[in-house]
């Protein structure tokens, strides 16, 4: 199912190397090229609304999340249906480092990573104990019990369904110490004193609780102890004073002083993030350990013989890309200090499945294109006015109501709400057509189609500047789209027609004319994709009868 | 007493799983292929019985009888459908049943739904490997989610019981016990009923027919079977349409007990797999047994997260609370949700082929 | 030397006797062949040697050390490998890759998790495998992919992958099955041009043609022991191993 790319080993000579591990030449141009799309992301999604901090940085982190699910899933093979709840795990350990040691986020995003592959190392032992559906099945099932004991065991940890969110009165022990993050204009002295003075309001106030004080019969409330309530236990008689004045202090995580909620700081950390995770992962690829992790995809018995051991490499996979996991759920955190707990739920889980075949999971840039494209339609795509949508189309068409209606409804379907619809309509045709993803598309494409899918692509930008910056917005929304329109039009009717022209040329030759030579097309039809067989499925499930007579340790042809 | 009251709470959840189990069961020892759509098809059949529920409903002006609004104006009377076609006392019985309606009408349209998965979609999966299998069902079944989203929007809806399925049924005096000792919601005990003749009809077709035989064996093995000359490929369509319709009418039966929305289906569709992996893939019985067992044991370990003496172990429990720090002890509380997990944990590390599963299917 | 003993095995399935008392010996720098009829336990004898099966009774010797209870990847790093009946590779990755792997393993024993380290070695560990490559005469195909390839040149893929990482005794589960004249031939040209390394292999066939332009001292086992051990022309003389032939299937294709 993913397509491997086998590079002469001979180019890693003549690449680079980084630390002792190598990538070749054209690695080092891809990541060059990538670190360049990232930076410049936010321009480049400006033509498609999609530039605001948020958008993009979300973008990035997905990115993250999916490149190091790749690791496990397109490497070795392995399906964990579990990986969110590691992107939990990251989350709260990050905001726990939050307020716990300081503001600053770099703390949080080595807590976090360093707490999901803690949390994997044992989980991932067990579940690896199986393969198969039963190790995707095991995975499942652990994310939902963590899950579930985020909600009740853990709740002083993870406060339940409202999440944690970092605050004023976070007790932060490495900001306290060096003096950062303090309230503003106040000397260390001020800062100090009103410490002490909250620590003894609060020390008396633990007294008086083991007291068990009781007004008007009632044991005392001192949930949500806010100055009004106070007063009231004042008046009632209890010795209780008033709560120290608290100087305000920055409850938003920071970069060295750059907070992060303004500008781009966020979308950039994230992009570095990003460039980081994408060199780790080729090298990752290009070294033993990845060599070994293929062979594990196709022949874990083979390796057996070798005196390999293959689980210790699909533990350390699975470590690994619950390490990524945790790091995007760190990420996550720093930039909106909002943990809610429904990132660990499984179906978040199946976006990043779904991001890494999307994409493509035989290359390190797949998964990021994967999770872009989810990622981007997810947040815009839903958020269109699909009415007014409708109505445009509506307007614009000058056909009867009756056939109007379904075109112009059309949109309901993949756009706003729906778009869950679309997305999945995609990924099954994907997994139907076109296991290696989006970059396998592109891989098959000939020079001419690729060349013109850049053309019709960079046009958009052309257009787009045009109308800005010249002709003052003076062309339709979707004006730059055209030539990417017209180009998805040809990449879909070209192979037809040479499907056709294929056909026409076997008659043809059944007449017993010299063959012609058959142009390839770019993308095969679907029946011929279809007959492949998958990783693993060579050796594994072919019938063989006499194997089964004198052959005892062949795979058991359970089902085809 | 509580602890077979407490039995008799889980069998309605149990037997929605064993049914969900069993078709899924069923299609993954015959076709070998892992239907992630199937709690789908479930999810379905509940919005089958929403629809009937609805279509009966239509308001419809009635032609000729009006009736006066409190200001004294003429307003046509409105009524529901099925009043307005077939008149006010057979109107109502209609309304009433429309629980019933729905099943039969969920039959045909499941069955024709099984038959369009598999000829349009699974057929091409066959031999393919189970990681695409997965992805794709679950694509579907996100799809599917999704339509349903869009047709009936996100809340919850209610499906309305017969009059005759509202209320309790006092179990206690069928058993000679004292009367309100035992006592269970009807309509769950109808939910529990259908689901016991559909298992035994399901398993008699499979023991006592040729059909069924031929399943039966090409579940023991395929390659015998093809070796035998039976081409039963051709009969993987009725089988999975057979799947479809026994998720599909369950869903049907217990739209009254758990209000239908779109995202039910996956709920019930992992709890489902972890029942059939429980259970043992490829054996019927092991996926039934399964179903049970964990419907069962979810609910008797509520029971003792409500503390209703710990069957009696109550001086232990309170001992290791005393010694125990406070979140383990909530984690013994808060046990019930997390006990199906850790069983069908212990048991696939233990046994990997579940319970009652064949060696060497799937076994590393 | 003898490299290989084998003392006293004994094996049961269940009321079935696979192996009843089996006993062997094989001498370095030999190519020792084990023939039989069909169900005569010649691989369940094979299984047992690389820790497959585990007996029930016996001992297994190799060089010295006991062989039994130790799993396929330590019985690897004793320094036996083993060629697959149907060839078992890694369909997805090309040739060359496919014998990297075990020289690989080979580098430092057990392969730990070094990145680091083993990228360094990687040239040599490249040279090693083009020329295991070489050996089996595959070198002009080393960059396909090895799913796409021949049955007769993936046969001679899972040899390199053996040969590369140097073993002292080699085990072919019937390496000509299947196998067409011509394939055979230059499987045992092959076969016999490893041998001149003095590589000690222990060879299960049926094709009596392989078995006697290879071996140098023969097995012949029936239900579950061995009933006679000799030259080759002693085996083809010997009366008993007609008869236990003629009983069951004769052994030539």
């Amino acid at each position: 199912m993913t397509a491997h790319l086998s590079n002469p080993a001979a180019d890693i000579d003549n690449g680079f190397s980084l630390l002792g591990l190598r990538m070749t030449r054209r690695d080092a141009l891809g990541t060059a090229l990538f670190a360049v799309a990232i930076l410049l992301l936010p321009l480049l999604m400006l033509p498609f609304n999609g530039s605001a901090p948020s958008t993009v940085y979300q973008i990035a982190i997905f990115g993250i999340f999916a490149i190091g699910f790749n690791i496990l899933f397109g490497l070795t093979g392995y399906l964990s249906f579990g990986h969110a709840a590691f992107v939990g795990i990251g989350s709260y350990a990050a905001i726990w480092s939050l307020k716990l040691l300081t503001l600053n986020i770099v703390p949080a995003l080595f807590v976090g990573p360093i707490a999901a592959g803690l949390i994997a190392l044992p989980i991932g032992w067990l579940t690896l104990r199986r393969s198969g559906i039963y190790f995707s099945i095991l995975t499942l099932a652990f994310s939902i019990m963590l899950f579930i004991m985020a909600f009740s065991v853990f709740k002083d940890i993870t406060n339940g369904q409202d999440g944690q969110r970092t605050s004023q009165f976070d007790v932060r022990v490495l900001d306290d110490a060096f003096g950062w993050n303090q309230p503003e204009g106040k000397s260390r002295e001020e800062v100090a004193a009103a410490k002490s003075a909250l620590a003894q309001w609060n020390r008396d106030l633990a007294a008086l609780k083991r007291t068990d004080p009781e007004v008007n019969g009632r044991p005392v409330d001192f949930s949500n102890l806010n100055d009004f309530a106070i007063k009231r236990l004042q008046d009632a008689g209890l010795p209780i004073e008033a709560r120290p004045e608290q100087l305000a202090r920055p409850s938003i995580p920071e970069f060295f002083g750059t907070p992060m909620n303004q500008g781009y700081t966020n979308f950039y950390i994230c992009a570095v993030v990003l460039i980081l995770t994408y060199i780790f992962a080729t090298l990752l690829r290009r070294s033993s350990f990845g060599l070994m992790l293929l062979a594990v995809k196709t022949n874990q018995t083979r390796m057996d013989y070798m005196g390999l051991k293959p689980k210790r490499y699909t533990l350390a996979a699975f470590v690994v890309s619950a390490m990524f996991a945790g790091l995007a759920g760190a990420l996550f955190v720093a930039m909106d200090p909002n943990a809610p707990p429904d990132r660990m739920e499984w179906t978040e889980s199946g976006k990043v499945v779904i991001m890494n075949i999307l994409g493509g999971m035989g290359s390190v840039v797949g998964p990021f294109i994967g999770a872009l494209i989810v990622k981007y339609f997810g947040n815009i795509i839903s958020s269109i006015d699909v009415d007014r949508l409708t109505h445009a189309i509506e307007d614009a068409l000058p056909f009867p109501s009756f056939i109007e209606w379904p075109i112009a409804h059309l949109p309901h379907l993949f756009v706003g709400e729906g778009w869950e619809l679309g997305m999945g309509l995609v990924f099954m045709l994907m997994v139907i057509f076109l296991p290696g993803g989006g970059v396998s598309l592109w891989q098959r494409w000939q020079v001419q189609t690729k060349r013109l899918f850049l053309l019709s692509f960079g046009l958009i930008y052309v257009i787009y500047a045009l109308d800005r910056f010249v002709m003052g917005d003076a062309l339709p929304g979707w004006a730059m789209f055209v030539p990417l329109l017209l180009f998805i039009a040809y990449a879909i009717i070209r192979p037809i027609v040479l499907w056709q022209q294929q056909r026409a040329a076997k008659k043809a030759l059944a007449a017993s004319e010299p063959p012609t030579p058959a142009s390839s097309s770019s993308s095969s039809p679907p029946s011929s994709s279809s007959g492949e067989t998958g990783p693993g499925e060579g050796a594994a499930t072919l019938p063989h009868l006499t194997r089964k007579t004198t052959d005892p340790n062949a795979p058991s042809p359970a089902s085809a | 007493m509580e602890i077979i009251q407490q039995l008799i709470n889980g069998l309605d959840k149990g037997t929605a799983y064993a049914l969900i189990a069993l078709g899924l069961s069923l299609i993954f020892g015959t076709l070998g292929v892992v239907n992630f759509a199937h709690g789908a098809l479930f999810m379905i059949g509940m919005f089958v019985a929403v629809t009937i529920q609805q279509v009966l409903n239509i308001p419809v002006e009635h032609p000729t009888e009006v009736v006066k609004d409190f200001l004294g104006n003429e307003t046509p009377v409105v009524l529901p459908l099925a009043e307005n076609m077939f008149g006010p006392e057979m109107g109502a019985v209609i309304l009433n049943n429309g629980l019933w309606i729905s099943l039969i009408v969920s039959i045909p349209v499941m069955a024709g739904i099984g038959v369009a998965m598999d000829r349009w979609l699974i057929r091409f999966f066959y031999r393919r490997p189970h990681v695409e299998q997965i992805l794709v069902t679950f694509g579907l079944a996100i799809v599917l989610q999704e339509l349903i989203k869009i047709i009936f929007g996100g809340n919850t809806i209610e499906v309305i019981a017969p009059d005759y399925m509202k209320g309790i049924t006092d179990l206690g005096g069928w058993f000679g016990l004292e009367p309100g000792s035992l006592v269970y919601p009807t309509r769950r005990i109808v939910f529990v009923i259908f689901g016991l003749i559909v298992l035994a009809a399901t398993f008699s077709f499979i023991q006592f027919t040729r059909f069924g035989m031929v399943v039966r064996a090409g579940m023991q093995d395929r390659e015998m079977v093809d070796l035998m000359g039976i081409n039963i490929q051709r009969r993987f369509t009725i089988i999975f349409a057979l799947g479809a319709v026994i998720a599909g009418t369950a869903g049907v039966m217990y739209s009254t007990i758990e209000k239908p929305v779109y995202f039910v289906g996956m709920n019930y569709l992992v709890l489902s797999f972890i029942v059939v992996v429980v259970g043992g893939m490829g054996s019927l019985t092991g996926a039934v047994a399964a179903g049970f067992l964990l419907g069962i044991l979810s609910s008797l370990s509520a029971l003792w997260a409500q503390g209703s003496g710990y069957f009696g172990l109550a001086p232990v429990f309170d001992g290791m609370a005393s010694v125990l720090p406070d979140y383990l002890v909530q984690v013994f509380g808060k046990i019930d949700q997390l006990v199906i997990y850790v069983v069908a944990i212990i048991v696939l590390l233990v046994r990997p082929r579940g319970l009652l599963g064949r060696k060497g299917i799937m076994e590393d | 030397m003898t490299l290989l003993t084998v003392n006293g095995i004994k094996k049961s399935f269940g009321g079935l006797k696979a192996l009843n008392d089996v006993n062997l010996n094989v001498e370095e720098g030999t190519v020792h062949a084990v023939i039989g009829p069909n169900g005569a336990g010649k691989s369940t004898l094979l299984h047992t040697f690389v820790g497959k099966l585990k007996p029930d009774e016996g001992a297994i010797l190799f060089n010295g050390d006991a062989v039994l209870g130790k799993d396929p990847t330590q019985i690897n790093q004793l320094g036996i490998s083993r060629v697959f009946q149907t060839p078992e590779i890694f369909s997805e990755l090309s040739m060359l890759e496919n014998v990297m792997i075990p020289a690989l393993a080979k580098e430092d024993g057990t392969f730990t998790i070094n990145p680091l380290g083993a990228a360094m070695n990687r040239r040599a560990i490249r040279e090693r495998a083009e020329h295991a490559l070489e050996d089996v005469g595959l070198s002009d195909k080393m960059h396909g992919t090895a799913a796409n390839q021949s049955r007769g040149d993936k046969r001679r893929l899972e040899l390199a992958m053996c040969l590369v990482q140097n073993p002292r005794l080699l085990l072919l589960d019937e390496p000509t099955a299947g196998m067409s004249r011509a394939d055979t031939n230059n499987t045992i040209e092959l076969l016999q041009k490893i041998h001149s390394r003095g590589m000690t292999k222990v060879i299960i066939e049926h094709d009596m043609h392989v078995v006697f332009s290879l071996s140098t001292r023969i097995s012949v086992m029936a239900q579950g022991t061995v009933i006679e051990e000799g030259t080759p022309e002693q085996i083809k003389a010997s009366a008993k191993v007609q008869e236990a032939y003629l009983a069951g299937n004769t052994g030539e294709e």
